[in-house]
């Protein structure tokens, strides 16, 4: 079903937590609702499940107005961060417990648990108790027992934040394929953006208590409107300057250059220029090479894991992170070294807030 | 090492925790294990007023047991009790579920409201329940005004009364366990049934309250011992025509000073009361049997 948020905000005495939100999710789609704590991503989704009424606005489900609809009337799924598992019940009395507030028939019923846990594969797990599980198969019961109500919309509210890195890149996996598998239209909340980006059709990425871009993980992460989107969705160079039509379009910052590619879709005059670390290319200050570059001094070498970050203070005092593979012959660029900085592809630079080129556009 | 006198003391009570429980042992053993042994042999020797004056014989048992009112009055006292428990239950269950809703001053005031009775003395507690329930009193004097009665309801002296009265003092040792059992219910399972389509009593009674049991049983003892061998209101709100198991005790032993009778009736409702509490924790073992499950 697709969803419509139209104009829904949330007031808390003085505190603002929503304002005026406007978001439409296609029928199957997949959003993630993507930022900090406290940016009111939380309460859009429990304004969704119906279990905070907004200040203003209106939900709508397929066009039906859903607002005055109490939680139990909703039939929209939510998933907990923290499960939520009734305790005192067996994993199948869990999944059972929905369908029997909707007084399906035993035989049915059972028949929907057992394939429910065929789903989530959890089959031979009937009998147990959820203490008796491990984080990732209460994530599945959990899972098991909101879509054996078959609702309308699946909400996750940071489904994954309680389990452990390896498993959650895991159950990353699982849970898109089993959302795809089902086709059910998703509102997904998290604070991380590799879950956003991994799994979503869209991304609303939320500070604030407003949507700052709605937009397809591509877009979010090469084609940032604002700074904050920049700097919450990925790491990020950001330089103030302006953009310069001529002689040939670039950006000006500091006594220093860098040459524009998508020029027409900018119009000249103060910005910022987004430059993500993985785009800058990095070599002794001395190179053979040509074309344009920057010149500046390292100030830290910072290897981490599969990339080495280097900390570049250019001749104008800028400074740069540049991100490179980790080659074994990384600690051949030292601190203070003299470097170049070369960007590198022609469209890595990327004014903030330019318009899009034309073959990324929805 | 922190060696201030107290971290020392810390330490040593951490290392001979045994050692320095000894004070508190040699107290209950000569307080409270030997006077107990002392009453249940006292049921079971020939007994002249309070002094022994012969060997073992059940005859002081065997005449209780075949004395009617003795079975009247100890089924009585555990009818009383047993409602008292109930009226407590449900009484304190919503006290405490509100209580683990409010904050800061409704949350202290509702504190002190439940504490109140035991914080009074006996004695005042108890009169002024004289003055509320009696024939003149505020209770009867409103369904007078009102017109929905004729003539004074009798609500004083009568078994009415010791049950209002003992729930009073019962329900602050009904709402403590339940508070700390309710606030041990994560919230989200109550959200997750409602986002199931539960409603406000189906979520009630198949999340809330199986989840609570722990502190359901808990209370349910305290209350259900406390009342079974209560006192000091079943003397002053059942009057002198109302009789109670420890009014009968306290008779045989200090006014009819027959020792060995009353030692057999103190034993017989030590035991029962053991006896109901250890089948309502073979209950109560049965209903969480899943909080104890493993692996």
């Amino acid at each position: 079903m697709a969803i419509d948020l139209a104009g829904i905000s949330k007031s808390y005495r003085k505190h603002r937590a929503l304002e005026s939100i406007d978001l439409h999710v296609e029928e199957g789609e997949f959003v993630t609702l993507l930022g900090p704590s406290g940016c009111g991503k939380t309460t859009l989704l429990r304004i969704l499940a119906g279990f905070v009424t907004p200040t203003e606005g209106r939900v709508l489900l397929d066009g039906v107005d859903i607002t005055g609809v109490p939680e139990n009337r909703r039939e929209v799924g939510l998933l907990f961060q923290s499960y939520a598992l009734f305790p005192h019940m067996t994993v199948a009395d869990n999944v059972r417990f929905g369908l029997k507030m909707r007084k399906v028939g035993r035989r049915e019923a059972a028949d929907r648990v057992d394939m429910m846990l065929h789903l989530v594969s959890m089959e031979g797990f009937a009998d147990r108790y959820p203490k008796q599980l491990s984080g990732g198969e209460q994530q599945r019961v959990a899972l098991a027992r909101v879509l054996a109500i078959q609702p309308k919309v699946l909400l996750l509210d940071e489904p994954l934040a309680a389990l452990d890195r390896m498993l959650r890149v895991k159950m990353q996996v699982e849970l898109s394929r089993l959302i795809a598998e089902v086709g059910i239209t998703t509102v997904f909340v998290t604070h991380d953006q590799d879950e956003a980006l991994a799994m979503s059709d869209r991304i609303a990425v939320m500070d604030r208590g407003r949507v700052l871009q709605y937009d397809t993980p591509r877009n979010i992460y090469d084609y940032p409107d604002t700074e904050f989107v920049a700097n919450f969705v990925g790491t990020s160079n950001i330089i103030d300057g302006s953009v310069v039509a001529e002689p040939s379009p670039h950006f000006a910052f500091d006594g220093e250059a860098i040459p524009l590619n998508h020029a027409e879709a900018v119009t000249a005059g103060p910005a910022k220029l987004l430059i993500r670390p993985e785009h800058l290319l990095i070599g002794p200050a001395h190179g053979s090479e040509s074309g344009s570059f920057l010149t500046g001094r390292i100030a830290m070498v910072r290897p981490v894991g599969e990339s080495v970050l280097y900390d570049v203070v250019l001749r104008n005092g800028t400074s740069l992170v540049v991100k490179t593979t980790r080659l074994r012959s990384w600690e051949t660029l030292k601190a203070l070294d003299e470097v170049r900085v070369s960007l590198g592809t022609d469209d890595a630079a990327w004014v903030l807030g330019a318009q899009r080129p034309q073959l990324v556009s929805l | 090492m922190n060696n201030r006198p107290l971290a020392r003391l810390g330490r040593f009570t951490h290392n001979y925790a045994p050692v320095s429980l000894l004070p508190a042992m040699i107290f209950m053993i000569v307080l409270m294990v030997l006077p107990l042994i002392l009453l249940f042999s006292y049921g079971f020797l020939e007994v002249d007023g309070n002094d022994v004056a012969g060997g073992f014989t059940f005859d002081t048992y065997a005449a209780l047991f075949t004395n009617g009112y003795f079975w009247t009055l100890f089924s009585r006292t555990f009818f009383i009790a047993v409602s008292v428990t109930i009226f407590s239950l449900v009484l304190g269950y919503p006290i405490a579920w509100l209580f683990t809703r409010c904050r800061g001053w409704k949350r202290t005031t509702l504190l002190l409201i439940v504490a109140t009775p035991l914080l009074t003395s006996a004695l005042v507690r108890t009169f002024a329940w004289i003055v509320i329930l009696g024939k003149q009193g505020v209770v009867n004097g409103g369904l007078l005004a009102l017109g929905l009665v004729d003539a004074p309801v009798s609500l004083l002296f009568n078994s009415t009364a010791v049950v209002i009265g003992i729930t009073q003092v019962m329900l602050p040792f009904m709402v403590i366990p339940l508070i700390s059992a309710i606030q041990d219910v994560p919230d989200d399972t109550q959200d997750a049934a409602r986002n199931l389509g539960s409603g406000f009593f189906r979520t009630f009674w198949t999340v809330m309250v199986p989840q609570t049991v722990p502190g359901i049983a808990a209370g349910i003892t305290l209350v259900f011992a406390l009342s079974y061998s209560e006192f000091t209101v079943a003397v002053l709100l059942g009057g002198g025509s109302f009789n109670f198991a420890s009014i009968y005790i306290y008779e045989a032993m200090t006014t009819l000073l027959d020792w060995g009778r009353g030692a057999a009736a103190a034993s017989i409702l030590l035991l029962s009361s053991l006896i109901t509490i250890t089948l309502l924790n073979i209950g109560t073992r049965r209903l969480t049997r899943w909080s104890r499950a493993t692996q």
